[in-house]
Formats: structure tokens, C-alpha cells, sequence
């Protein structure tokens, strides 16, 4: 992930833990610098039952358009998918965002 | 009476007796027991293949009993990816439709890996006069479909997997799957959802309601499956301070649900 420093990319977290002051600890002890969400304190938090996730850990991958393109991918899948990400962003012209939810961007 | 006469419509009578007995087999019993009776057969060794043809007959024979349905749902059980469970389908949906039985194997239908099971759940789901049944070939057939994209998903991560799908769904059905769009596929997940959201949501299941289950799917499929827009994250980090997940619109995002316990 250090490579990925300088480049548009996020890494963010939803954390089931149950004591946050433990989860404060782990984080320092873990060295862990990317942020997550604590999502109150247990596996049935709202984020995860809006998400639907039982199985942890869950992974999605969204490109610069906050879409949602890979699930559970890991290893070199993983990777490849983040690269392929940052290339399709670096490509394109700046834009807004917007909330588009049907647009040709789901195309590999 | 005279005793020669007697005797003569004693005769007669037992003769009479024995005849009726041979006609309906081994028993005057009924569909369920005769059903009953095979099946012990079967646990007491006999290979399925053998007796599947009694199956077959009983449900012939006996087509408005449920007993019929049974025979059928146990064909489908026992010889599962066998040309007798194409012909228990057929059999299903060309005579039996109209039964509330029907309800009791939806669930063995949606698990014969074939297009004839697919089709047998929509024709019951339109076909059946029995709430019951409606509701569950809906379920088993969202549940089915919801199969269908696991597989495709994984298809398309692996394209390596192909063979291992032909392998287990055998080439028909293993290549339909390969053929299926995801897109389209979310469409008829939708449709069948709204269907049970609109039509069955009081239904018990085994964790909640129809109703609880289609909009958990919905929103899935609506919101969570690849090419849809994420839906908004916000709450607090772990420090107390709020933040959003449309903060980082513009950035390849990476989520993880983590935790330990």
C-alpha cells in the first residue's frame, strides 16, 4: 500500500470492534493509519446490515465515481484492480462527479 | 340358506376377495401408504434407479393425491442430476401444477441444476390457485437466481472456474450459466423480489418475513452489486470525528469491513 501514497486512493475501514478504547490501542500497536468508520461497537452496526455483510474480512473497490466495481477481490486481483482504477482515473479529463449510475464507467 | 349353496357363495365371496386383492397390487391401502412402502424399500437397499419407475407409476396412477407429488419430489432427491429428475419436472409441471403439495418441493426443484426447474417455479408462482405455493416457488426462485449470480460473478473473477462449473451443473446448464448477463440477471433478480415485496411480504420464512427478505435483496441488488453507485457512508471514525464517504469522490476507494472478536 506504500506505493500507493501519492496517488488518488483511500483505504477506509468499517470496524465491528466492540470497545473503541481497545480499538485505539490495536490501532497504534498495529501501526494502522488508514481511517474507518467505528460502526457502533458491534457486527450488527448500521453500516454493516445497510451493506449487507456477514463475513468479514468484506471488501469493495470503488472508482473515482464512487462506483462500485470489484467485490472481494485479493492478492494480485486485488492489485490489479486498484491499478486498473488509478489508470481509468488518470485518463480521464476532470469532472465532477456526478450521480450517475448507469454510465459506460462499468466497463473493464 | 341350503348348505350346498352356502358353501357354493362362501366360495365365491373368498374367490371374489383374493381377486380384488390382486387387482390393487399387494393392498387395498392407500396412495400415502403405497408411497410409504416404496420408500422402505429404498432404505431397506434397493437402488434408487430400480424403484424409480414404481415412483413414476404411483404418481400415474394417483395424480390428484399428494402421495403423487411425494413420489415425484423423491425422484427428484434421490437420483438428482439423473434424466429422472428432467422427467419428475416434466411430470410436475405437466400434471401437477394445480397441487398445494407443490409448495413442499420448491425447495427440491430449485436445487435440480436445470432450465425446466427455472421454468417450473414461474409457471407455479403464475399457475397455482394455493397462496402457499406462489409464495414458495417465488422464494426458491429468487433463491435460485441469486445462485445464478454468485456463479456468474465468480465466472467472470475466474474465468478459470469455467470448467469446474460445467463439471458440477453438467454442460447444459453449466453453459447457460456461462451465457447469462449480469445485467439482465439483476433485472430478473429484481422483478421476482418486487413480485414477493408486492405479494407474499407478510409470508414466514425461516429468518423473517417474504417481505424483510425482498427488501434486503432489492437493496442489495439496487445498490450493492457492482456497477451501481455506492450508497453514502457517514458516522464517526474511530476518534469520535464524523466523516462521509462522498468526501473521497474523485480517489479510487478501497473498503474494508474489518473487526476482531
Amino acid at each position: 500500500m506504500k506505493q500507493l501514497a501519492d496517488q488518488p486512493f483511500a483505504l477506509l475501514g468499517i470496524n465491528s470492534d466492540s470497545d473503541r478504547e481497545e480499538l485505539k490501542k490495536t490501532l497504534q500497536e498495529e501501526q494502522i493509519t488508514w481511517r474507518s468508520w467505528w460502526d457502533q461497537g458491534s457486527s450488527n452496526g448500521p453500516i454493516q446490515t445497510r451493506w449487507n455483510v456477514t463475513l468479514r474480512p468484506t471488501i469493495f473497490i470503488l472508482d473515482g465515481h464512487g462506483v462500485i466495481r470489484y467485490k472481494d477481490v485479493t492478492n494480485e486481483a486485488l492489485d490489479d484492480a486498484i491499478a486498473t482504477l488509478l489508470k481509468e482515473l488518470a485518463g480521464q479529463p476532470s469532472q465532477k462527479a456526478s450521480a450517475d449510475k448507469n454510465t459506460g464507467a462499468d466497463k473493464k | 340358506m341350503r348348505p350346498r349353496s352356502f358353501v357354493t357363495l362362501t366360495l365365491l365371496l373368498v374367490l371374489s376377495a383374493a381377486y380384488v386383492g390382486d387387482l390393487s397390487g399387494d393392498d387395498a391401502s392407500s396412495p400415502a401408504e403405497r408411497y410409504q412402502r416404496l420408500v422402505a424399500e429404498y432404505e431397506a437397499g434397493r437402488e434408487p434407479r430400480e424403484l424409480a419407475e414404481k415412483f413414476f407409476d404411483l404418481a400415474e396412477q394417483f395424480p390428484k393425491d399428494p402421495a403423487a407429488v411425494d413420489a415425484l419430489d423423491w425422484v427428484l432427491k434421490k437420483l438428482r442430476n439423473q434424466p429422472e429428475s428432467q422427467r419428475a419436472l416434466e411430470r410436475l409441471a405437466k400434471n401437477h401444477l394445480e397441487s398445494a403439495r407443490l409448495a413442499a418441493v420448491c425447495p427440491q426443484i430449485a436445487r435440480t441444476s436445470s432450465l425446466t426447474a427455472e421454468k417450473l417455479l414461474r409457471s407455479a408462482l403464475e399457475k397455482s390457485p394455493h397462496l402457499e405455493v406462489q409464495a414458495q416457488a417465488c422464494l426458491h426462485l429468487a433463491l435460485l437466481l441469486d445462485q445464478q449470480a454468485t456463479v456468474v460473478q465468480q465466472l467472470k473473477k475466474k474465468p478459470e472456474s469455467a470448467e469446474r462449473v460445467l463439471e458440477y451443473y453438467g454442460k447444459e446448464y453449466g453453459r447457460h450459466l456461462a451465457s447469462l448477463d449480469p445485467k439482465q440477471l439483476d433485472k430478473n433478480r429484481e422483478q421476482v423480489y418486487e413480485r414477493m415485496l408486492k405479494s407474499f411480504a407478510d409470508v414466514m420464512s425461516r429468518d423473517g418475513t417474504l417481505g424483510q427478505l425482498a427488501e434486503k435483496q432489492l437493496f442489495q441488488i439496487r445498490y450493492l452489486s457492482i456497477g451501481r453507485v455506492a450508497p453514502e457512508i457517514q458516522g464517526q471514525d474511530i476518534f469520535g470525528k464524523e466523516f462521509k464517504l462522498s468526501q473521497y469522490r474523485g480517489k479510487v476507494v478501497m473498503l474494508s469491513f474489518w473487526g476482531h472478536w
